[in-house]
């Protein structure tokens, strides 16, 4: 006999069933680009939602059994109260965090093949795992809170509340990344950490700890309401919300930085002529495809100009020495690269942006087509954006407007455009 | 359980707000089956609950042979020892019966290995042997407040308290329920104490009876001493509704409030 109210079949089937939630959720078939730790650690995050309301409402049922109307395991039942919910806490917080850990094993694995296993951030996924398996328990206490009500009444509170406390912090976050608001939320609703930041360890801890902390005083609390006999002595409970409140109160006035930068980071480049492109070690098997589409386009829209790119991961090679990047980075002659890369983004897609980044350079990205450019000149330099955008990512090279640019290469990155310019890139346009 | 087993109240005594649910109830309850009977409100269910350590005393105290539940260690062993059916239960409406059953028997104390056994006895002492796989949902009434009963004897108490356990079922199952609650009494060191509003069932099951009013004890003795204020039968009612309406009466003239009861031994 599986001591568990809904017994064996019950719990199989809420573990397969977060299971395959957070299989789907974890897009692990997607093969390109190849995962990377940081996509690891935010599609756990950012996933838990579903199978933290699967263990909520099955938590939440079996809260029925213990309420003083059941004939199962009412507070008056022989083997002790708090025996009886540690178990039912207990496994439930164990079926929740292992189904939802494994339904994570295939894009663990697909991302350990690319990216070996020296920077997974176990630290950060087990604080997560540890969050997940707060639900069920929250759940549970809930669903004890409102075992007087209807069985689908208590099932909803149980539900909103789960909903609620989860996405509430990111609800009242109203500052930038980085900020504690989100500090200790289950979920923040952010692709963070990007590659070059990692969560930071003090943070992580802190969440470790407070979620910790937060399914220990659910299971104190639960104790105490099913075996308090008076008002008072079930009010007294509340004392055990003090901690994690506590730690929610020191962590908003600390305001302590969610990411950190990641000490592992570093930096693959490549030179082919008068173009350098820079990369983090991540996105490696992206660096041919950048040098392909910016060196087709530089050299023959600008040749003999130096270009160094700073690719994707390496928002922080201006501020900061990262392994493999030549030094200094002077950021008046090292460009941002603004192309952008996600888990869910195809080549075709990536390629499509690096191609409007080179146009969004080439048609005048410099401070002289910025602000206080009049209106008849930036339309003029969008224009030309969207033909360039055009012309670079088709399959064939229009060696006329190739030429038109050259002779006036110099006016369009000063944005000094006039009407000949105007009528001649209208004929291109067509 | 020997014979000096019981259920000894003192002056017991629940107050909900600015009203006293029980009063100053004073009485020993003995083995066999102790029918308790009162009109609505008059605070069967709290004594049921009370009795059933599902809440405690404003003032005054009960042991259940020799046990105080204000130990610790003697409310854990009375718990173990003590099997509750509440008026409206629920149960695991999506599992079968067995399951309830074997869970309920977990948590009333059997050891994991010997809880299915258990599960089938008490099933089949129920009479629902023949439904064990079948989900709670699809049981009829009757067979749910069968259900309820397997529950609570599970694993096998010397106490058992239980609420209207015939509420709402055809009389059919309710002489069913009946049989098993005379034959579970019979054993021997049992304890039974139930309320009902059905006044002539305890006539088949019943060695005592209790009759609350208004919080108070207006009637505790033998079922013959009951019976004995039922008087010239006017048709109305049987002798047992007769004797009942009778105490009631005698119990709102004399006012009692827990002292000197009618019948009281």
């Amino acid at each position: 006999m599986f001591p568990f109210p809904l017994g064996g079949m019950g719990y199989a089937a809420m573990c397969l069933l977060i299971m395959l939630l957070s299989l789907l959720q974890s897009k692990w078939w997607l093969s390109w680009p190849p995962a990377v730790w940081n996509d690891v650690e935010i599609r756990m995050r950012e996933s838990q939602l579903a199978g933290s309301l699967v263990a909520g409402a099955y938590a939440a049922m079996q809260a029925r059994a213990f309420g003083v109307n059941s004939v199962l395991s009412p507070p008056s039942a022989g083997r002790g109260v708090a025996r009886r919910v540690c178990r039912v806490c207990a496994l439930s917080w164990l079926g929740c965090v292992v189904s939802y850990a494994v339904g994570f094993v295939p894009l663990i694995v697909v991302t350990a093949k690319a990216q070996g296993t020296d920077r997974c951030d176990v630290l950060a996924l087990a604080s997560i795992l540890l969050g997940v398996g707060m639900w069920p328990v929250i759940a549970f206490l809930v669903g004890v809170l409102t075992s007087r009500l209807a069985s689908y009444l208590s099932l909803s509170v149980a539900l909103v509340v789960i909903t609620v406390v989860s996405t509430a912090p990111m609800a009242l976050s109203v500052n930038s990344t980085g900020r504690s608001y989100l500090a200790l939320s289950a979920r923040w609703g952010l692709d963070f950490p990007r590659v070059g930041d990692v969560t930071a360890p003090v943070i992580t801890w802190a969440r470790m700890v407070f979620f910790a902390v937060v399914t220990i005083c659910m299971v104190m609390i639960a104790i105490g309401v099913l075996s308090a006999f008076r008002l008072p002595e079930r009010l007294g409970t509340a004392c055990w919300l003090v901690p994690p409140a506590a730690m929610v109160a020191l962590v908003i006035a600390m305001q302590p930085n969610i990411v950190a930068p990641d000490p592992r980071s570093s930096a693959v480049c490549e030179t082919r002529g008068d173009i350098t492109i820079c990369v983090e070690w991540y996105y490696r098997r992206q660096l041919p495809v950048m040098m392909d589409v910016d060196y087709n386009a530089y050299r023959l829209f600008d040749p003999g100009e130096r270009h160094m790119l700073i690719g994707p991961g390496l928002l922080g090679a201006y501020s900061r020495t990262i392994p493999g990047m030549p030094q200094p980075v002077d950021r008046n002659r090292w460009r941002l690269n603004n192309a952008s890369i996600g888990i869910t983004l195809s080549e075709r897609e990536f390629r499509s942006q690096l191609v409007a980044d080179v146009a969004g350079d080439l048609s005048g990205g410099g401070p002289q087509c910025s602000a206080g450019v009049d209106i008849g000149k930036s339309a003029a330099r969008h224009r030309l954006y969207e033909l360039m955008r055009r012309k670079i990512g088709g399959d064939s090279v229009d060696v006329d407007f190739v030429a038109w640019y050259r002779r006036h290469d110099k006016q369009i990155r000063a944005c000094e455009w006039t009407a000949d310019m105007l009528e001649e890139m209208e004929s291109y346009e067509r | 359980m020997n014979e000096a087993v019981g259920i000894d109240c003192e002056s017991l005594s629940v107050r909900h707000g600015a009203v006293w649910a029980l009063r100053d109830v004073t009485m020993r309850i003995g083995t066999g089956v102790t029918a308790v009977l009162g009109p609505n409100g008059a605070g069967k269910s709290t004594l049921l609950r009370l009795l059933a350590t599902q809440c405690a005393p404003s003032r005054g105290s009960f042991s259940v042979g020799g046990l105080d539940p204000r130990r610790q260690s003697d409310l854990n062993r009375l718990r173990l020892d003590m099997g509750f059916l509440p008026q409206q239960f629920e149960c695991m409406e999506w599992s079968s019966a067995l399951r309830n059953v074997e869970y309920s028997a977990w948590a009333h104390g059997v050891a994991v290995p010997d809880c299915n056994a258990a599960a089938y006895d008490a099933l089949s002492l129920v009479g629902l042997s023949h439904v064990a796989g079948m989900q709670v949902r699809k049981l009829s009434g009757g067979m749910r407040q069968r259900l309820g009963l397997a529950c609570a004897v599970a694993h096998r108490p010397h106490v058992l308290i239980l609420d209207e356990p015939t509420v709402g079922i055809d009389p059919r199952q309710r002489m069913d329920i009946r049989r098993f609650l005379k034959d579970y009494a019979a054993q021997g060191d049992v304890i039974v104490v139930m309320s009902t509003h059905i006044v002539d069932e305890i006539q088949t099951l019943a060695s005592d009876v209790l009759v609350l009013d208004r919080g108070s004890v207006a009637f505790h003795g033998s079922l013959e001493r009951f019976r004995s204020f039922g008087g010239e039968r006017d048709g109305l009612g049987s002798v047992w509704e007769l004797a009942y309406a009778a105490v009631l009466d005698r119990s709102e003239h004399t006012g009692a409030r827990g002292s000197d009861p009618v019948g009281s031994a």
